[in-house]
C-alpha cells in the first residue's frame, strides 16, 4: 500500500511527532507544510511553505496540488496537522483524539480499515459528523448557504447523511481525491478561502466549508466513512 | 564599491560569477520560466534540492491561469527567496497586473514585481545588471543579469561586498579594536605602577634627608644640653610638668 502522507505544522512550539518509525516505514511521501524551521528531514519529505490563508485546508491543498502535480501514484492519502483549537477549552482533547489514527497503537487498525474496497474515509470514530437535518432539508450550521453553494458548484452527490470528519485529519483513498482535484485545482479553490484565523462561530466561511467538502469529495464516489 | 543586501544571478551567469567572486551566501539564482523545459520535473528536483539553495522566477512567459499557478507553486518551495508573506516576482516592464493578483490571491500580503530599468543598467567590471530598492530596505540589492570577459580578466573586477562580508569585516575591526583597547589599558596601568614607584622612591629619598638634618642639627648636640632644653620648654610653658612615681 503506498501511502502519502501530508502533515500540516503552523504551530512554532509544535513537538508532537506525528512521524513515527511505524509510519515512516510506511509512508513513500510525506509533504510537511509548514514555515518552521525543520531539521531532519528523510529521503521521502518534501517540505513546502505556505501563506496564511485558508488556515489547515489551505495547507492541505497546497500539498494535494503538490503531489498531483508531481504525478506520483498512491493508494492512501492521510491528513494531519497540529490542531490545537486555542478558541475552545477542548481543543487538546480534540486534537489527541483526532490524531490517533496515526498513533503506533491504531496505525495496523488504520492500514486494514484502508484495505477495503468500500471504505473511503478512515477517522477517529467521535469525530464523524452529520448536520444535515432532514426534515428542513438544511445543513444545522452557520455554513449552510455556502455548502448548497459548493455542493452544486462542484457537483457532488455525498451520502445522504452528509457525514463528514470534524477537524480534518483524517486517512482517505487517493484515487477519488486525484479525480476531483485535477479536475477542479486545488489552488483555485485556495484562492477562494479566507486569510487568517477565520472563525465560522457567528457567520460562515469558505475555509470551514471545505473542512466539510474535503470528506464529500470521497463519500461521492460511494464510499462509505469508517470510525476506529 | 557596491554594497548590496541580495544578490540576483541570472542562471547563465551563475557558474562563472561564482568561479570569479567566490560563493556568496546572498546568491539568489534568477530561473527564467521560459528556461525550464519541464515545469513538473523542475519542481520535483527543487523540491528534493538542497535547503541553502535560493532562487526566484523571471516570469516570461504566457500569463495564462496555468502558469501563474505555477509560479506560485514554485512560490511555496522553501528555496523560493520570500520573507514568509512578502515575495517578490521578476518580470518584464509592463502591466503586471496579472501576476501580483494570481500571487495575492494565494494570500501573499506584499507583492512586488522587479523590472529591469528601461535606463540605468550598471556594469561593474564584468558584471552587467542593475540595482533596486524596494521601500523601506536599508540597502539595495543587485540583479546581474550578464556577464562578459574571459575568466583571467580578475584583475578588473570591481570589489562588490555583501552584506555578510561586511559584517564579517566589522567583526574582524571591532575584535581587533577590543585588543587594541586592552593593551591600552594594560599600558596605562603599568605606567601608574612606574608612578606610584617613583613616588614612593622619591618620598623615600625626602625622609633620608629629613632624617640625616635631624641628626646634624639635633642628635649630635650633647645630652645635658638636650635635657637643659626641656627644663626651658617646662618653664615657658610648651610642655607639662609629669613626674614617675
Amino acid at each position: 500500500m503506498r501511502i502519502a502522507l501530508i502533515e500540516y505544522r503552523y504551530y512554532a512550539d509544535s513537538t508532537e511527532d506525528f512521524y513515527t518509525e511505524q509510519l515512516r516505514n510506511l509512508v513513500s511521501r510525506r509533504i510537511l507544510v509548514t514555515n518552521q524551521a525543520v531539521n531532519n528531514i528523510d529521503a521521502k519529505t518534501v517540505v513546502l511553505n505556505h501563506t496564511n490563508q485558508g488556515k489547515d485546508i489551505g495547507a492541505k491543498l497546497i500539498g494535494i496540488d503538490f503531489l498531483i502535480k508531481t504525478n506520483e501514484e498512491f493508494d492512501v492519502l492521510v491528513m494531519v496537522h497540529d490542531k490545537k483549537s486555542l478558541h475552545s477549552p477542548l481543543g487538546n482533547y480534540w486534537g489527541r483524539e483526532l490524531k490517533k489514527i496515526v498513533g503506533d497503537a491504531y496505525l495496523p487498525v488504520f492500514i486494514k480499515a484502508m484495505k477495503k474496497r468500500n471504505v473511503g474515509i478512515c477517522c477517529a470514530s467521535n469525530y464523524i459528523k452529520s448536520e444535515f437535518d432532514k426534515p428542513s432539508g438544511k445543513f444545522n450550521t452557520v455554513n449552510n448557504d455556502i455548502l448548497f453553494e459548493l455542493i452544486q458548484k462542484y457537483k457532488l452527490r455525498p451520502s445522504p447523511s452528509f457525514e463528514f470528519v470534524a477537524g480534518t485529519i483524517f486517512g482517505c483513498k487517493w484515487a477519488p481525491i486525484k479525480v476531483f482535484f485535477i479536475n477542479n485545482p486545488p489552488l483555485q479553490i485556495r484562492k477562494t478561502l479566507e486569510r487568517g484565523n477565520v472563525q465560522d462561530n457567528r457567520k460562515g466561511s469558505y475555509t470551514h466549508s471545505w473542512e466539510r467538502m474535503l470528506s464529500w469529495v470521497i463519500t461521492s464516489g460511494g464510499y462509505s466513512v469508517k470510525g476506529i | 564599491m557596491i554594497v548590496y543586501d541580495k544578490l540576483y544571478i541570472e542562471s547563465h551567469c551563475l557558474g562563472h560569477f561564482k568561479r570569479l567572486y567566490g560563493v556568496k551566501d546572498e546568491i539568489v539564482e534568477l530561473v527564467r520560466m521560459s528556461c525550464i523545459p519541464d515545469l513538473a520535473v523542475w519542481l520535483t528536483k527543487v523540491a528534493g534540492s538542497d535547503t541553502s539553495y535560493k532562487f526566484s522566477i523571471i516570469f516570461d512567459i504566457t500569463p495564462s491561469y496555468e502558469n501563474i499557478e505555477w509560479l506560485v507553486r514554485f512560490s511555496f518551495l522553501p528555496g523560493y527567496s520570500k520573507d514568509n508573506d512578502r515575495i517578490r516576482c521578476f518580470a518584464a516592464p509592463g502591466e503586471n497586473r496579472w501576476l501580483k493578483e494570481g500571487l495575492e490571491a494565494q494570500g501573499y500580503s506584499n507583492v512586488e514585481i522587479i523590472s529591469p530599468p528601461e535606463s540605468g543598467c550598471v556594469t561593474l567590471g564584468l558584471v552587467h545588471g542593475y540595482i533596486f530598492q524596494s521601500a523601506g530596505s536599508s540597502l539595495p540589492d543587485l540583479v546581474v543579469t550578464g556577464m562578459e570577459a574571459p575568466v583571467e580578466q580578475i584583475q578588473e573586477i570591481v570589489p562588490v561586498f555583501s552584506k555578510s562580508e561586511m559584517r564579517t569585516a566589522i567583526e574582524k575591526i571591532n575584535r581587533q579594536n577590543k585588543q587594541m583597547e586592552n593593551n591600552l589599558r594594560l599600558a596605562n596601568t603599568e605606567l601608574e605602577n612606574y608612578k606610584q614607584f617613583l613616588k614612593v622612591a622619591l618620598q623615600e629619598k625626602e625622609t633620608e634627608k629629613i632624617l640625616a638634618f635631624y641628626h646634624k642639627e639635633y642628635e649630635v648636640l650633647p645630652l645635658w644640653f638636650k635635657r637643659l632644653g626641656h627644663v626651658v620648654k617646662i618653664v615657658t610653658g610648651h610642655r607639662p610638668l609629669r613626674l614617675k612615681r
